[in-house]
């Protein structure tokens, strides 16, 4: 597929979308926003078969700076107008967080305002040293959006998301994973390799459990037990009959090794690490 | 404004309420309830414009300990009914403290203990000094946590820290609450209420709108689904968008000029 500012790419099952406006630090376009649009109804349908896992990153030495700042100098100021701009957003948004595949965002470099957000959206975020978040809504007046009002006070607290957004300040990958918002940092030589591998982890899983757990967890907070009782009912009646699932119950029966162990990928990832050095 | 145990002061665009009744610790009397709700009246109309930001402090070695535990044994033949009537008075006084649309910070020295604990929980920042101590001591009294504390503590610690904090009422002290994500910073005793204001001023210069929609945003979005959420940034962007403060900030953003906004200035103007 040719677009203008995203790269889509489909390799050994993981889907890379590449935020492609470098020098604009992958500010987010009217025609990003559009072609966004066109990818994932693609992910959605191909998730579990043709494509195991998502990979979100940006191209050059930014992830995303967010909307296009200049772009607001030109927009009408009027309410009705700013909310119909937004609400175009929401069924992405909602697609983007809820694909039922693993979502990886690889961050390297700055990841602000909406950008931030989008990175909030996938489930890991792997980031560089350099990486840099921040809720930069604040500093002209906005206020979070892409989904932050949702995302962030659950990934790390009430007091913690009111601070980044009431602040705006500049949040440091180091201090981003102490808090809960990276899952790891990865050192910029070799950084997108290093994500493929994370990613490619996934292709041993079954997609349909991860989907399903994926789908509820993500609704957790805003259920109350006895919902999250009956979704789960639901997810493993339907796990249960899964070709997976029966397989990987036979081979534990045979003492097979697992389809999916995840000590044994980071001892391989490991192992092919110092291969290679 | 006639207070009784308490202070109430504007100055710079900051309101600060110190609790006031030193040789109690500060615990809540009948008057400081009174006069809170005078107090968030007053914030409440001039919120984002005389008022930018609020500090809450105690006066003296302590924060707030709680409720008036001597008090409570003239109170101990009151019925359900009477009790339940009278907590229930506290409600509009503690979603309105938690609500105020302007950065409401709690500067904390000293022991902050059972709904003392609760009440510095309803700031967005609380700050304390290496000497600070916090208890959610309810359950020693055999009571349940109030002032909104069953609300505000999962949301801030999640569900594992927040029963074991319950549960056994035990102290701890400021570095494990900063990590615990309760405290947002610990300043010096000696300088503490000026580093404490300054920090609190740093919010002259922010949207005041932007700010009390993200905060009362924020406050609920645990309890609202995804959707729900994605409205009420859709509403609130509306309206933003519509500001003064915006459009200058994007003015500005093009012309490279520096923003009004910048914490990271603050920072490195508060170090010097």
């Amino acid at each position: 597929m040719e677009f203008k500012h995203i790269l889509f790419d489909v390799s050994d099952e993981i889907a890379t979308i590449t935020l492609n406006r470098p020098e604009a630090r992958n500010a987010l376009s009217q025609e990003m926003r559009k072609e966004l649009d066109v990818v994932l109804p693609q992910l959605k349908e191909q998730a579990g078969n043709e494509i195991k896992a998502l990979i979100i990153t940006g191209a050059g030495r930014a992830f995303c700076a967010g909307g296009d700042v200049k772009a607001m100098q030109t927009r009408s100021p009027a309410a009705e107008a700013g909310r119909r701009r937004m609400r175009e957003s929401h069924n992405r948004l909602y697609d983007i967080a809820n694909l039922e595949l693993p979502v990886i965002a690889a961050v390297d470099g700055p990841a602000a305002g909406a950008g931030c957000n989008l990175a909030l959206a996938a489930d890991f975020i792997i980031a560089t040293p350099r990486s840099i978040f921040m809720q930069a809504f604040g500093r002209i007046g906005l206020v979070p959006d892409w989904s932050g009002f949702f995302l962030l006070p659950r990934i790390v607290g009430l007091q913690r998301a009111k601070e980044l957004v009431l602040t705006a300040r500049k949040l440091p990958a180091a201090e981003a994973k102490e808090m809960g918002i990276v899952y790891d940092i990865y050192p910029e030589e070799g950084f997108m390799e290093r994500v493929r591998e994370f990613a490619g982890r996934f292709r041993h899983a079954s997609t349909t459990a991860i989907g399903l757990s994926k789908n509820i967890l993500n609704q957790s907070f805003n259920l109350d037990h006895r919902a999250m009782l009956e979704m789960e009912a639901f997810a493993q009646a339907v796990c249960g009959g899964s070709e997976y699932h029966q397989q990987a119950v036979q081979r534990f029966v045979r003492k097979e090794p697992a389809l999916f162990n995840w000590e044994a990928l980071e001892e391989e990832a490991a192992s092919g690490k110092a291969a290679a050095e | 404004m006639q207070l009784t145990d308490l202070l109430f002061d504007v100055s710079d665009g900051v309101a600060t309420i110190t609790l006031n009744r030193p040789d109690m610790r500060n615990a809540l009397s009948e008057g400081m309830r009174e006069g809170l709700d005078r107090i968030i009246a007053v914030i409440k109309e001039d919120a984002g414009r005389e008022i930018k930001a609020v500090l809450i402090t105690g006066a003296g070695r302590h924060f707030c300990a709680g409720g008036d535990i001597k008090a409570m044994q003239q109170r101990a033949s009151a019925t359900a009914e009477q009790t339940r009537r009278r907590m229930r008075r506290a409600h509009n006084r503690l979603f309105d403290l938690a609500n105020l649309e302007v950065p409401v910070i709690a500067a904390v020295n000293g022991f902050a203990a059972g709904a003392g604990f609760s009440f510095a929980l309803l700031a967005d920042f609380i700050l304390a000094t290496p000497r600070t101590r916090f208890a959610n001591s309810f359950v020693r009294i055999g009571f349940v946590p109030d002032w909104a504390g069953l609300y505000f503590l999962p949301r801030i610690v999640g569900l594992q820290k927040a029963k074991e904090l319950v549960f056994s009422c035990r102290q701890f002290g400021a570095e494990e609450a900063k990590k615990l994500g309760i405290v947002h910073q610990i300043l010096p005793e000696e300088s503490f209420l000026e580093e404490a204001r300054a920090f609190a001023g740093r919010f002259r210069d922010a949207s005041p709108s932007a700010i009390g929609i993200a905060k009362n945003a924020l406050n609920h979005s645990f309890e609202h689904d995804h959707r729900t959420m994605l409205e009420i940034e859709a509403f609130s962007q509306a309206v933003s968008y519509g500001t003064e403060y915006h459009r200058q900030a994007v003015d500005r953003f093009v012309g490279k000029e520096p923003p009004r906004f910048n914490w990271e200035a603050f920072e490195a103007r508060a170090a010097e």
